[in-house]
C-alpha cells in the first residue's frame, strides 16, 4: 500500500512514533503513536496491497484469532485513511 | 566525585551501549531532577532518558517524556531535511564535506537521540557561491550580509519554518584567531583525502578524529567542553580506530599542545564511558602521557555542553584565550581581565566594524562594551565579574595542569 505522507518511524523511550518530516510537517496534526501490532502492520505496509494480505501476515507472526487480526487491521487502516496517510 | 556526576556518567555509559540502567532504587526524586538538569546542560537528555525511562520512580514524569519525545522528533526532522539538502548539493556537483554532527550521530545506537543544534559543512572556496545559491533554492537564508561572505570563515544559514540550521565553513577554524587560526594548516588537503561514509562525503578518519579533538580542545581553551564531545570522540575512535593513523593524530596534537589534553580525554572515555583501547587500536604510548583526569572531568561536568553553563563562565573565556595566545608568543600567561576589558582594535572589529577604518574610536568601543556587559550583569543570573575572574583563574590553572600552556 502506498504511504502518501512523509513519516519516519522512531522508537523513543518505549513508544513507537511516526514522525512527520518534509512537507508532512506542515499538514499533520497530532501524534502518531503505534502499539506493537500497528508497528508490525506499518513495517509491512509497503509490501502488502490489501487488508486481507495484512491479516494473513499478522496471523503468520502472532498467535491471535482471525477475528482479532482483522479487527486490529481494519481499525488501524481506518485511522491511516482518516489521516490521509493511505488511500 | 559528586554522586550526581557518578550517576549521570553511569547512566550515559549504559545509554551509549543501548542498555537500560537498572541501579536506580536509591535515587531520590531530587537526585533525578539534578540528573536531568545536568543532562540538559550537556544536551544529552534523550540519551539519558532512554536508558532510565522504565524506572518506576519516573513512571509519572509525563512532562519529561513529552519533552524528550519532542526533542527526538525535532532531531528526526532536522536530519531528514539535512539529507534532502545534501542530496541537492550532490546533484549539483557541489558536494561539501560534512563534519561532526551527522557523521558522529550515525554511530550512536539510536542516532536521533544524539541531538545537534546545527550541522557543519566545509566547502572549497571555488564552490562557495554555488553552494550558497543551492542553499537559497532550498529555502535557507542567512543574516550575514553578502558583502561579509568574503571575510567570514563560516556563515550560518537557517530555513524559515524549519529547525534546520547549517554552518557553512570555508575553513574549519577562524583564520584570524591568534589562539587556533593556524590549526587550519592541518586540514589543507582534506578534500583530496575525503571519504564516503553512508553516502556522505566527510574527512578521512584520521583527519576527522583529529578535528573532533581540536574542536573539543578549542572549547576547552574557551570556557570548556561537554561530555557529548567526549562521547563523540570515543564512539568515533571505537568505530574507526583500525583506519586511524594514531601516530599522525598524536604528532599533530603535540604540535598544538593538545597531546596531554587528548590523552586525558581518552582516559575519561575509558574510565567512565565506553572507550575500548583495543578496538580503537589506541597506542599504549599515548596513555602514558595522560594526566589525572579529576580536574578536567569536574570542569567538563560543571561547564555544560560548550562550557556555557553560566555567563560568568563564558566571560572567563577571554582570559583563557589570552593566556593561550600569550603562551604562544613566549610570554607568561596571566589571569587578569586587563586584556579582556581593553582589547586591541583588531579583536573588536567584527562587533564594531567602524574600528576598521577609524581605529581611534577604540575607547568608544571599550565604553560601549563595558555598558553592554554591565547590562548583562544586571539582567542575568550566574553572571558576575568576580565569578568570571575566579573561574578564569582556575581555568588558566587547568591549562597549565594539562600542559597546554607553561
Amino acid at each position: 500500500m502506498k504511504i502518501k505522507k512523509q513519516l519516519i518511524k522512531r522508537d523513543i523511550a518505549g513508544d513507537t512514533i511516526l514522525v512527520p518530516v518534509g512537507k508532512t510537517v506542515y499538514d499533520s496534526n497530532g501524534l502518531f503513536v503505534l502499539n506493537e501490532v500497528a508497528t508490525f502492520i506499518w513495517d509491512n505496509l509497503p509490501e502488502l496491497d490489501t487488508q486481507e494480505e495484512i491479516v494473513a501476515k499478522i496471523l503468520e507472526e502472532y498467535e491471535v484469532s482471525q477475528e482479532e487480526a482483522a479487527k486490529d487491521t481494519a481499525e488501524f487502516l481506518g485511522k491511516l485513511r482518516e489521516m490521509q496517510i493511505i488511500d | 566525585m559528586d554522586r550526581i556526576y557518578t550517576l549521570f556518567l553511569n547512566i550515559l555509559k549504559s545509554a551509549l551501549q543501548a542498555q537500560t540502567y537498572t541501579d536506580t532504587d536509591n535515587i531520590t526524586q531530587e537526585q533525578w531532577t539534578q540528573i536531568f538538569s545536568l543532562s540538559q546542560y550537556h544536551n544529552v537528555l534523550p540519551l539519558i532518558y532512554q536508558a532510565v525511562y522504565n524506572c518506576p520512580a519516573l513512571s509519572g514524569s509525563m512532562a519529561l517524556r513529552s519533552k524528550v519525545r519532542q526533542l527526538v522528533m525535532l532531531q528526526t526532522v532536522k536530519t531528514t531535511e539535512f539529507l534532502q539538502l545534501y542530496s541537492k548539493l550532490k546533484e549539483a556537483d557541489c558536494t561539501p564535506l560534512v563534519v561532526k554532527g551527522y557523521v558522529c550521530r550515525s554511530l550512536y545506537p539510536q542516532p536521533d537521540l544524539r541531538l545537534s543544534t546545527d550541522e557543519d559543512m566545509l566547502i572549497p572556496q571555488d564552490k562557495f557561491e554555488k553552494c550558497v545559491q543551492i542553499f537559497k533554492e532550498f529555502g535557507l537564508d542567512t543574516e550575514t550580509p553578502a558583502e561579509r561572505f568574503t571575510t567570514e570563515y563560516e556563515i550560518p544559514f537557517r530555513k524559515t519554518g524549519s529547525p534546520l540550521y547549517i554552518e557553512l565553513h570555508k575553513t574549519l577554524f577562524p583564520p584570524d584567531s591568534q589562539a587556533y587560526g593556524n590549526w587550519n594548516s592541518f586540514f589543507t588537503d582534506v578534500f583530496d583525502n575525503a571519504v564516503m561514509v553512508d553516502g556522505i562525503m566527510t574527512l578521512n578518519h584520521t583527519d576527522h578524529l583529529f578535528y573532533l579533538i581540536c574542536h573539543a580542545f578549542k572549547h576547552f581553551i574557551h570556557s570548556g567542553f561537554g561530555i557529548r564531545q567526549v562521547c563523540d570522540i570515543v564512539i568515533y575512535a571505537n568505530a574507526y580506530g583500525a583506519q586511524i593513523d594514531w601516530q599522525k593524530v598524536f604528532d599533530n596534537c603535540k604540535v598544538i599542545n593538545a597531546d596531554v589534553f587528548a590523552a586525558t580525554l581518552f582516559r575519561i572515555g575509558e574510565k567512565y564511558l565506553i572507550f575500548d583501547k583495543e578496538k580503537a587500536n589506541y597506542p599504549a604510548g599515548w596513555s602514558a602521557c595522560s594526566q589525572d583526569e579529576t580536574n578536567m572531568l569536574a570542569d567538563m561536568l560543571s561547564g555544560g555542553v560548550f562550557g556555557g553553563s553560566t555567563m560568568s563562565r563564558r566571560h572567563s573565556s577571554n582570559v583563557t584565550l589570552d593566556a593561550v595566545v600569550a603562551d604562544k608568543k613566549g610570554k607568561k600567561a596571566g589571569k587578569s581581565l586587563k586584556g579582556t576589558l581593553f582589547p586591541p582594535a583588531e579583536k573588536l572589529q567584527s562587533r564594531y566594524p567602524y574600528l576598521e577604518k577609524k581605529p581611534y574610536l577604540l575607547p568608544k568601543a571599550w565604553a560601549s562594551r563595558a555598558m553592554t556587559y554591565a547590562k548583562e550583569l544586571r539582567s542575568s543570573k550566574g553572571n558576575s565579574a568576580i565569578d568570571s575572574l575566579k573561574i578564569a583563574g582556575s581555568r588558566v590553572d587547568l591549562l597549565k595542569e594539562y600542559k597546554i600552556i607553561k
